[in-house]
């Protein structure tokens, strides 16, 4: 991600802030709706700029004999713990910690779900350690 | 970058502010709240449309398909 | 019978050697090699460890040879230590660049939370980077449990025909008590410290590492305290065989201690803060032996030490290098604030360190004894 994209973003979080705070006063539910549409864009220029650094550390894994399977796994966890992590913060933000903490339990699940073979390889490991 | 959209929907939130006022104090609050509640639905219909870039974006990115 | 002959013929001519004159020198060789042969010296050189085996020929030592090991300089060693230390060190190094880029994908995911403390989903993410982790580092320190083992249980054997050849050879010296005593004492201390060490204490090791990996799941259930009662009495029982060995040793008076020189302290130092875990009672055992090792003059002896070093270091080699790479990504991940994947990975060089330590121990056994049997044969002559 360039300096000037980064720029861009500041800005962006600034301006939004702002608004946010002045609507608030008047029509509280668009201050929330706005401050949610910020952070998205927000994000998705941040997601965007992480590419380059993903790629990289694809690369450098590829070198090592980790089979792709475990590192694919590592990536989908990495982009679950993103995504519920933005909805997590956002429903505290409005005060639904109730439902922030269902999406967070979702988010965990899913990442469980996900590195089931991973687990099932270290037990091996750990069963070859006892042995 | 979409940058406008979040201009846009801090416009329709000020715009939204503003006519709820004078429509209050024109002693019509029905309309009032059917406005408000007009205006929060075209902003989700329009975020829901970022979010989901934003959920591309990171499915791309992070191979989650 | 035939051995007692034979060995007798050999030690006409060996102690007399200074009162002769030089004529006689150039024979010596020719007649070295021919005792040494009828004494079994080759039965001796097939028990030497297969690792051992491939740098003496390198360093071109694999024979018992008079001349060549008086010509023994440390130039000679250092181009076979040198490929011996880029071949070990190449492969690790990729592996610490992945463990590297790990760390960094935490560290993102540590930023995007504003709570102090760990977030449920940061703890989800970490574990699944410490499974990644785990199987990416759990085969090398197989590898080096297994190579310890090995190379402990290797030297022990060795040493079981090299005493009894090389006491044999003194024995006849004029101490056939002693040196019989000395003989049986030091094979059944190797013998029972390579049995200890490698049957109980290094699976012990293992055991705790596995306790480790799964207390590092479930941070709540607080393994942490069983693991380390394990580790610390892993350490502690090393600590007290090494203590018990020097301590009879010293008993028997065989072992003068050396003078404080500058070296000496540096080296007792040194040994102190590198080696972990039983690191003050090897620096101690180190000062035992520095009088005895200044006493190395006789042909089989100095093989014997030169064999066990280099059985011993290339898998010491191995060991140190994934120490070194543990520590470095336990410091990554505590600078980043990934708790869980630092503990696991501070587990694994404890249980690395441990090893080394093994290692040290018993290599430094090995001299030891070496040079007390050639004390005890030289103190005759």
């Amino acid at each position: 991600m360039e300096v000037s994209q980064l720029f861009t973003l500041v800005g962006v979080g600034l301006v939004t802030m702002i608004m946010a705070v002045t609507l608030r006063q008047y029509r509280p539910e668009f201050a929330l709706l706005v401050s949610l549409v910020a952070g998205v864009v927000i994000l998705i220029g941040v997601v965007r700029g992480i590419l380059p650094v993903v790629e990289q550390v694809q690369t450098i894994f590829q070198s090592t004999q980790m089979p792709a399977a475990y590192l694919q796994v590592l990536f989908k966890a990495l982009g679950i713990c993103f995504l519920t992590q933005i909805a997590c913060d956002a429903c505290r933000d409005a005060g639904e910690g109730a439902i922030g903490a269902k999406v967070e339990l979702a988010g965990k699940v899913a990442v469980l779900v996900i590195s089931l073979p991973l687990f099932v390889q270290v037990l091996t490991i750990v069963r070859g350690l006892l042995v | 970058m979409e940058i406008d959209l979040i201009f846009r929907i801090a416009a329709i939130g000020i715009i939204v502010a503003v006519l709820d006022q004078v429509l209050r104090r024109a002693d019509r609050p029905e309309i009032a709240t059917m406005t408000t509640l007009a205006g929060v639905i075209a902003v989700l219909l329009m975020m829901i449309a970022e979010i989901n870039h934003l959920f591309e974006t990171v499915k791309s990115v992070f191979g989650l398909y | 019978m035939r051995r007692l002959m034979v060995a007798l013929m050999l030690l006409l001519l060996l102690f007399p050697m200074p009162v002769r004159a030089e004529d006689t020198e150039l024979n010596l060789e020719g007649q070295m090699e021919a005792q040494l042969d009828a004494l079994g010296a080759d039965e001796l050189l097939r028990q030497v460890p297969e690792e051992a085996r491939e740098y003496l020929q390198e360093a071109d030592l694999f024979e018992i040879d008079l001349k060549k090991l008086m010509e023994l300089t440390p130039g000679k060693f250092f181009p076979a230590l040198g490929r011996m230390f880029w071949n070990t060190v190449k492969r690790p190094s990729r592996t610490l660049a992945a463990m590297l880029a790990v760390i960094l994908l935490c560290a993102l995911l540590e930023s995007m939370r504003d709570t102090v403390g760990e977030s449920a989903l940061s703890g989800a993410f970490q574990t699944v980077s410490v499974l990644c982790i785990l199987t990416a580092v759990a085969t090398p320190i197989l590898d080096c449990i297994v190579r310890t083992t090995n190379t402990i249980q290797q030297a022990a054997f060795f040493m079981l025909s090299f005493i009894p050849m090389f006491s044999a050879a003194m024995i006849s010296a004029g101490q056939p008590a002693t040196g019989a005593a000395y003989n049986l004492f030091l094979l059944t201390t190797c013998q029972v410290v390579s049995q200890v060490v490698a049957q109980t204490f290094i699976p012990m090791m293992a055991v705790y590492l596995a306790f480790c990996i799964c207390g590092s799941f479930v941070p709540e259930l607080n393994v942490a305290s069983v693991a380390s009662g394990i580790r610390s009495m892993v350490s502690w029982a090393m600590g007290l065989l090494l203590t018990i060995f020097v301590a009879l040793l010293s008993i028997q008076s065989m072992l003068s201690h050396g003078a404080d020189g500058v070296g000496v302290k540096a080296a007792k130092f040194l040994i102190n803060s590198l080696v972990p875990a039983v690191g003050s009672i090897l620096s101690d055992a180190y000062m035992a032996a520095q009088g005895a090792l200044r006493l190395v003059k006789t042909t089989v002896g100095a093989y014997g030490i030169v064999v066990a070093l280099f059985t011993f270091l290339p898998t010491f080699l191995y060991v140190a290098v994934w120490y070194l790479i543990t520590r470095v990504v336990a410091l990554a991940g505590d600078i980043v604030g990934a708790e869980r994947v630092s503990g696991i990975l501070k587990a694994c060089s404890n249980v690395l360190g441990l090893l080394i330590a093994a290692i040290f121990c018993f290599a430094l056994l090995i001299i030891i004894s070496t040079s007390v049997v050639m004390i005890a044969g030289l103190g005759a002559g």
